[in-house]
């Protein structure tokens, strides 16, 4: 586990959970991250719609209502939403922006 | 001097067909390095992880062939003196960063500490002696047998019980020190009982209740809710009331309870008695890594009967017989003083026919406990080189298990 401080480990370790395939596990150490370094609660709010988002769609897929294609789509959606919210919340640490 | 990105590319697609497993890893690196567009990166990842995860060969080739085009896309992507400046402006933007953050010291503050802490009972249990310290970011685990004192340091801890010898402090809640102010204490102490109390309503609206109690209300309110439904997994659960419910999501449902309102110090005795392994596992890593938050770190106070269950996750163990401490300090170091290896074996073959096949193996002692055999071995055969002696020699098993740090071995 990175140490709390280390932003960028912690923002790796998520991708990293992701790219097994652990994307629940990642979702939810992005909802560490994002308590922990978002600037407002809005990011945080993003990170609490996509985790509550990805476990729809994970147990519509239980539930048989997706086919295997489906859940993938809808999976991949979710995946680059939390990407894409990792990314910015490191980039929107003012301390990013003075490089 | 540094590799032109197309030697690294042509290299890495070569390792896509010669070892795509490694090659899907090094498409993510390649990506994060080369691709100024972050998508691609995003692309690489999923990519990666639908290889890691597919199903037929089939479909693990058709990844690798995207794979290899996604590498062609991020070749493009890079070529121009625009690209190059970016990712030198990202790069240098995120090492300043890293060097912000990492001159905050990651959260240590000393929460509780206790100097000889006792406690004795009329009908002669008495608990002595405890030298306790927990902090921010730590897991602290207390191990021992039903009776030995356990839930009575929890109590003294929590404030629910009150001390009879020694002194104890709460120096990140009431750094002034002085006559301890309870009501201060237990606003930042959350004590998860062993056996849960039953509650009236849906989990949703005991949390929503939990949190106003505490102080946070409004928006606040609706956000801690829903952040630590999503981070406990309790979506579904949410509606449901206590009788809905079964043990493992009691105690998650108790955890958010205490969680929704960031404690400084989380007491929890014996929560994993009755769960599955894989719940379990959940619940620990998930007091893991709340535990390190940045900005609510929090100390964790936790028992157990059995070491093994919760050693992965602990900082420090304290153990306790007979209300004495037994040993106290980092988990790594506990054993240390050992003087031999134990094993555990479970094997159909008699116990003369064991001892024949091991001829060889340095082993100390090999005797039938009533249920498996033990192997006693000097420390420096360690368990991966006795498995795969094993191994080797053909010895047939079906449950083995290293005992050298267990409860029973180190303290009797």
């Amino acid at each position: 586990m990175s140490a709390s401080n280390n932003i960028l480990a912690r923002a790796e370790e998520i991708r990293f959970v992701i790219s097994k395939g652990h994307v629940a596990k990642g979702i939810k150490r992005l909802l560490d991250f994002a308590r922990d370094f978002s600037n407002d609660n809005e990011e945080l709010n993003r990170a609490i719609t996509i985790s509550a988002d990805y476990n729809t769609i994970k147990k519509m897929n239980d539930d048989g209502d997706f086919s295997i294609d489906e859940f993938l789509r809808h999976r991949r959606r979710m995946i680059i939403k939390a990407l894409e919210l990792l990314t910015e919340i490191i980039e929107n640490q003012p301390q990013a922006m003075r490089a | 001097m540094e590799q032109p990105i197309i030697n690294i590319a042509q290299s890495l697609k070569r390792q896509l067909q010669q070892n795509a497993v490694s090659g899907a890893k090094a498409l993510v690196d390649f990506a994060n390095d080369y691709a100024v567009n972050k998508e691609l990166r995003y692309e690489a990842l999923v990519l990666s992880m639908n290889f890691s995860t597919g199903g037929s060969e089939a479909e693990r080739m058709g990844f690798v062939e995207e794979m290899q085009q996604l590498v062609d896309k991020i070749l493009k992507d890079n070529q121009s003196m625009a690209a190059a400046a970016a990712l030198k402006a990202e790069k240098a933007a995120l090492a300043q960063l890293q060097e912000h953050y990492r001159s905050i010291p990651a959260p240590n503050a000393v929460v509780f500490e206790s100097e000889n802490l006792g406690k004795s009972y009329a009908k002669g249990f008495q608990l002595k002696g405890v030298n306790l310290q927990l902090r921010e970011g730590e897991i602290t685990s207390v191990v021992g047998e039903n009776g030995n004192g356990k839930t009575t340091l929890f109590r003294l801890v929590a404030g629910e019980l009150q001390h009879d010898a020694g002194k104890l402090r709460y120096p990140a809640i009431q750094p002034k020190g002085g006559r301890i102010d309870w009501v201060k204490v237990k606003a930042q102490v959350a004590y998860v009982t062993q056996e849960l109390s039953p509650w009236y309503g849906s989990l949703k609206q005991n949390l929503q209740f939990e949190a106003a109690i505490h102080g946070i209300k409004g928006k606040d309110n609706d956000r801690e809710v829903k952040y630590i439904i999503q981070r406990l997994g309790l979506k579904e659960e949410r509606h449901k009331t206590w009788e809905e419910l079964s043990g493992g999501f009691k105690l998650r449902f108790a955890l958010a309870k205490a969680l929704v309102w960031k404690p400084k110090l989380l007491i929890i005795d014996e929560p994993l008695a009755n769960l599955d392994y894989k719940t379990q596992e959940l619940i620990l890593s998930d007091l893991r890594n709340m535990a390190n938050s940045l900005r609510y770190p929090m100390s964790v106070l936790i028992s157990s009967q059995h070491l093994h269950e919760i050693q992965p996750v602990s900082d420090k163990v304290l153990f306790l017989k007979k209300g004495s401490v037994g040993f106290y300090g980092p988990q790594s170091e506990l054993g240390r003083e050992r003087t031999y290896n134990s094993f555990e074996l479970g094997s159909e073959l008699s116990l003369v026919e064991l001892q024949k096949k091991m001829k060889g193996i340095a082993t100390n002692k090999i005797y039938f406990n009533g249920i498996s055999y033990v192997i006693t071995t000097s420390l420096d055969l360690e368990y991966e080189a006795l498995i795969q002696q094993l191994i080797q020699r053909e010895i047939p098993f079906y449950y083995f298990r290293d005992i050298s740090k267990s409860i029973k071995q180190l303290f009797g």
